[in-house]
């Protein structure tokens, strides 16, 4: 499967009257967005705002970032299943909005997460601070529930995604990308000197505001499966998944998973990128060893040399990463993990909830629970009133100055477990 | 059999065996451990979900009704779960604010935002052991 | 702004006072820098210099731990200094016990930041990285200068009171504490990294070291258990009346080896338990429950086993350092093999 990324480069967005893309500058028009976007009847309001890169501007609280993409040629739309069709996507071009996002705030629950800083320390640990942002704060129907109003929040982010991706549509790329898996067969004939290599990835499934999705398909519900990677490209995988702002994957992360992207560039020369192997997180224990055994077994089947595996969350997902790495080390592959940590303020504690001593090849992203102070900022745009609640409980954390101090944990992507970021611990 | 401390969850689940906890999720925890010792075996994961056990007063666990010999992995299990949730408490800022204001909700003085988001972490724990026994 | 001041602790060897021969030598405060010293201060420019050096003798030091030790603090202390560092000691082993245990103490005791440098399988490595910043260094001499490069830089910052990076960044060895800090490159890059190497079976550092796990393979099975030597060796505390040693309740320091020659059976008056960690009732109405004397006698005269052995060895385990465990169950071992024994049977509470 070969796909295309061509890249629009955006490096300011405006409102105007007019939604389109001229030169690097994204314009939006507001009104005709927001109108759009209130047809969901579970939405009470929709309001725009935009946070770009230095600005003293504090984004709370976080449910996911997309990264706006279309569709130009071959099968399917991007976020298929979801959005779009259930057509198989991957192939083809799609072009991409590179340097711009858009941002959905919601406050679904209590204690919700996520806090997006634009300057200053916190914009260190968070990627998406480096982005021009298209920030959309909803408030939902009053008593809609929760359930409601997590998927309305999820399909406003896509459809604004969709809507921005739509204006790159007839706009000739600076920079193409291209990436290729050809099929086990090809592959074999191709590279017969080079290891077979698969990517593990661990999705998030365990009910409400922990959700991902697969062509639409709640991963809780799947047996572990294969997948090309250029689909993730076209937002086969969407995030529902909104907790633990450090380590949960953000649909961005989906479509830039950076273990794709690395592997591909070492592809044909130093290893030969077989497949991803999709698998997910259930609380339900069997489940856990149903998936685990089926990882093996896929990875054994498709004759890999050696894995990474990536994984999402915190706490019982620890039980699938050593399950996974454990067996598929049994069959005499080699595993790379990747995680992140809870090591306590000092970093003295023990870090992860398991371990084995199979799993002797381990990246991490870092300590989450390492306290920062972030400096207060001019602007806050989504909840204010979460600000007070905000990862640190009703109390204490938010400062007279309007500085808060937090953990690492309450930042989005901040200890990233796909190794997205530089961030690491010794 | 479910052991919880989470009203939505006991009734929901009216028919089924039910150990109700009064208490935090360190007693949900303890009771589940008492259990393990008795011989029952433990089928969902303790730290269910990623909101971490000290920031949500609610937790529901499900074990086997019939009990056998003592089952090692579910006692490594729900030890493993202890240690990081005294470790969450002690060593991470957010556990130590959190641990203070569970102290005083349970003092029952609730105001009404307050109220809502008991609410929302029963829902929560209701979603996530609802979804996972589905599957059984 | 006054220079930083640095005392540098070395052995004989490195004072050029002697070899092994001199091993013995006490401990001696010069002023200025010595050996070593001299790379140490061209390192340090105008920041710091060595304003004194303490000399001792790696056997003085090992065989005179708590007076030694407290000399050597004392004239250190004398010379007021920012920071003290010790070594390194590269891969010798009583060197390097006594710079980490000077090092650890110049922190503790006197409050003032040390360090050391060794190989990181020096056995003062293992005994002190928790509780001092140990760097790594090569294992001879040879590491000298790469050793300074590191040791002078991270001195400093200790002296300065500036925050410590993470193990990777400062050169010391993983000391258990998690420090975050940013890489060149990002983690899904360090994974691919990471694989490929291990695939083509090359060396590689994992970024989280698992805990040590420890396990023991089992030894095989006795196959002649009619012919085989049994000993008991137990850490339910069981001792003659009167703990004539003295083991201690709990954290014991020791262990005691006792001569069961013509005793068939552990009566409550000539036995009693020293463990503090149980209800001691029934063991000592019978301390045949916790060291099965009497079981193990039926069971030679029934010739199911060949012989129990003489004595019996017993400690407490109740908090009983791993450590010390693992240094008891080493000699305990080595006798037990010099006496013939096959097969021990281990009881503990």
């Amino acid at each position: 499967m070969k796909l295309e990324l061509g890249y629009i480069y955006i490096n300011d967005i405006q409102f105007g009257p007019e939604s389109k893309i001229e030169k690097d500058t994204l314009y939006v028009n507001k009104d005709e967005l927001i109108s759009m976007l209130l047809a969901d009847e579970h939405l009470k309001s929709v309001s725009l705002d935009i946070a770009k890169p230095g600005e003293s501007v504090r984004i709370t609280p976080v449910k996911d970032v997309i990264e706006p993409r279309v569709k130009v040629t071959g099968s399917g739309n991007v976020f298929p299943g979801t959005l779009a069709k259930v057509e198989v996507v991957g192939s083809g071009r799609t072009n991409v909005l590179k340097g711009a996002a858009v941002v959905t705030t919601g406050k679904i629950v209590g204690f919700q997460e996520g806090i997006i800083d634009m300057s200053g320390k916190g914009a260190e640990y968070t990627p998406f601070s480096k982005l021009n942002n298209l920030v959309v704060v909803c408030e939902p129907q009053d008593d809609i529930g929760p359930y409601a109003h997590e998927k309305a929040i999820r399909m406003v982010g896509l459809k604004t995604a969709t809507y921005l991706g739509e204006l790159a549509r007839g706009i000739t790329p600076e920079e193409i990308d291209v990436f290729e898996t050809p099929n086990i067969k090809e592959g074999i004939e191709k590279y017969p000197d080079l290891p077979r290599v698969g990517y593990v990835l661990m999705l998030q499934s365990q009910g409400l505001l922990h959700d991902t999705y697969v062509y639409g398909v709640d991963m809780k519900q799947s047996l572990t499966t294969i997948i090309n990677p250029t689909e993730t490209m076209d937002g086969a995988i969407i995030s529902g998944n909104c907790v633990s702002a450090c380590d949960k994957n953000t649909t961005y992360h989906h479509l830039n998973n950076p273990v794709i992207y690395e592997l591909f560039k070492k592809h044909g020369t130093e290893l030969n990128f077989v497949c991803v192997i999709i698998t997910n997180e259930n609380v339900y224990l069997a489940d856990k060893e149903r998936s685990s055994d089926w990882s093996s077994k896929l990875a054994a089947l498709l004759g890999l040399d050696g894995v990474i595996i990536s994984q999402e969350g915190f706490g019982n997902p620890d039980t699938d990463l050593i399950m996974n790495c454990k067996k598929i080390e049994a069959k005499g592959i080699k595993t790379v993990i990747i995680t992140d940590e809870y090591a306590g303020r000092d970093g003295a504690s023990q870090s992860l909830a398991d371990a084995d001593a199979s799993a002797n090849a381990v990246v991490t992203g870092g300590n989450a629970n390492q306290v920062i102070v972030l400096g207060p900022m001019d602007k806050i745009i989504g909840h204010v009133e979460v600000v007070n609640t905000v990862a640190g409980g009703f109390d204490g954390s938010l400062r007279p100055d309007g500085s808060i101090e937090v953990e690492l944990q309450a930042i989005t992507g901040a200890t990233n477990e796909m190794g997205f970021n530089k961030l690491s611990a010794r | 059999m479910i052991v919880t401390n989470n009203i939505k969850v006991k009734d929901f689940f009216k028919e089924e065996a039910l150990m109700f906890v009064e208490g935090g999720i360190k007693d949900v925890f303890v009771a589940v451990r008492d259990c393990v010792h008795k011989g029952h075996t433990i089928l969902t994961h303790p730290l269910s979900g990623s909101v971490k056990p000290t920031e949500t007063p609610f937790k529901s666990i499900l074990l086997t009704e019939t009990t056998g010999s003592l089952n090692l992995e579910s006692l490594n299990l729900i030890e493993q779960a202890i240690l990081m949730l005294d470790h969450l408490e002690n060593n991470s800022v957010t556990g130590i604010r959190y641990k203070k204001i569970w102290e005083n909700i349970g003092k029952q003085q609730l105001t009404g935002p307050e109220r809502k988001i008991l609410e929302d972490f029963r829902e929560i724990d209701f979603t996530l052991f609802s979804n996972a026994i589905a599957a059984d | 702004m006054s220079k930083l001041r640095v005392v540098h602790y070395i052995n004989q060897f490195f004072a050029n006072v002697g070899g092994e021969e001199m091993a013995d030598y006490k401990p001696e405060l010069r002023d200025g820098m010595i050996g070593p010293g001299l790379a140490f201060n061209a390192a340090f420019k105008d920041d710091a210099e060595i304003v004194a050096t303490v000399i001792c003798g790696d056997s003085y030091f090992n065989e005179n731990l708590a007076s030694a030790k407290k000399e050597v603090l004392d004239m250190i202390s004398s010379c007021k200094p920012d920071v003290v560092i010790c070594g390194p000691a590269f891969n010798a082993g009583r060197y390097g016990v006594a710079c980490g245990t000077v090092a650890a103490a110049v922190v503790e005791e006197l409050g003032i930041p040390a360090l050391t440098g060794m190989f990181i399988e020096n056995p003062g490595a293992d005994m002190f990285k928790t509780k001092v910043y140990i760097v790594g260094t090569k294992n001879s001499a040879a590491g000298m200068r790469d050793a300074v490069k590191t040791m002078a830089p991270l001195a400093l910052k200790l002296a300065r009171k500036e925050e410590i990076g993470s193990s990777k960044q400062e050169g010391y060895l993983p000391n258990g504490i998690r420090v975050n800090f940013f890489e060149e490159k990002r983690g899904a890059e360090r994974a691919v990294d990471m694989l490929v190497a291990k695939l083509a079976d090359k060396p590689f550092t994992t970024e989280f070291p698992m805990p040590d796990f420890d396990r023991v393979e089992p030894s095989p099975a006795i196959k002649d258990m009619k012919n085989a030597r049994i000993a008991l060796v137990t850490t339910g505390g069981i001792v003659p009346k009167g703990n004539p040693d003295h083991i201690e309740s709990s954290s014991a320091s020791k262990y005691g080896k006792y001569d069961i020659t013509g005793i068939s059976d552990l009566l409550g008056e000539e036995f009693e338990t020293a463990h503090g960690g149980y209800d001691p009732v029934y063991s000592n109405e019978d301390p045949d429950r916790v060291v099965p004397v009497d079981m193990l006698r039926e069971f030679e005269a029934e010739g199911k086993i060949g012989k129990l052995h003489d004595y019996f060895y017993s400690t407490v385990g109740n908090g009983t350092a791993v450590k010390s465990s693992k240094a008891f169950a080493a000699e305990i071992g080595k006798e037990l093999i010099a006496d013939g024994v096959q097969a021990v049977i281990l009881t503990s509470t």
